[in-house]
């Protein structure tokens, strides 16, 4: 009876909140650098599918062909990788085992997404980097949920 | 902090201020983060080093602490907490 009265009271009283959980040391995440990435293999992609090939017998259109077409393939390689980076952090730094309760395929999701980073470095395929870009949504769609909010998907190209 | 404590959880904190000697290790404590302004951590004390507090929370899947903050500064502690008022039960 006196316990549960200056529990009552106790309780009545103002008290600073402490934090158990305080995420990442510096706690700023955003789908937004996955999505750059992304938007970046598939526009690599597109620009690698419209190289034309030069008419044979022309070596300096050869050389500047196999120039341009190389920078093109290494800069999708390179997004790819910074796409899977950015997803990966997303996955084991900010989503929590409490999360599977809201999202049961979040790990399916970053498998399969992670999965896609690496296709389009293999192939020059514009319905994989496609399917990347839509991954790298669904996850946008997860993460702010996750937060309590709704942000659009709005895409730089 | 589970399985110590659950969220909304009310602790009892006695202040830096009345405490004269240095934490018991063990202890539960009440600390501002060394690195977002206003927020209070509430972790266990590992260890002390000579550059500040190890504090780590009972619950090391979900906590971030001292793996990946460091050592948090002495001056950063508030205090050590006593008891959990709701639902009571002494802290260990």
């Amino acid at each position: 009876m006196l316990r549960s009265a200056l529990n009552a009271i106790v309780c009545a009283l103002p008290a600073p909140i402490v934090e158990a959980h305080c995420d990442g040391p510096c706690g700023v995440y955003d789908p937004a650098s996955a999505r750059v990435h992304a938007e970046a293999v598939l526009a690599m992609t597109k620009k690698l599918q419209a190289l034309e090939a030069p008419a044979a017998g022309n070596a300096a259109a050869l050389a500047t062909y196999n120039n341009t077409f190389s920078r093109f393939v290494a800069v999708k390689e390179d997004e790819a990788q910074k796409t899977k980076k950015e997803l990966l952090i997303l996955w084991t730094d900010y989503f929590k085992p409490e999360h599977l309760g809201t999202f049961p395929d979040l790990h399916d999701t970053f498998w399969k997404a992670a999965k896609l980073c690496s296709a389009c470095k293999v192939h020059i395929d514009q319905g994989k980097a496609e399917e990347l870009l839509a991954a790298v949504e669904k996850i946008h769609g997860m993460f702010w949920q996750s937060k309590g909010r709704n942000d659009a998907w709005v895409t730089a190209s | 902090m589970a399985p110590t404590l659950n969220p909304d959880d009310r602790v009892l904190v006695r202040r830096v201020s009345a405490i004269k000697d240095t934490p018991a290790l063990g202890t539960v404590v009440v600390a501002w983060h060394p690195s977002q302004p206003g927020l209070r951590l509430i972790k266990r004390l590992k260890s002390l080093e000579n550059n500040g507090m190890m504090l780590l929370g009972d619950n090391p899947s979900f906590s971030t602490d001292s793996r990946q903050l460091g050592p948090i500064p002495r001056s950063a502690l508030i205090g050590i907490v006593v008891s959990r008022v709701t639902p009571s039960k002494k802290i260990q």
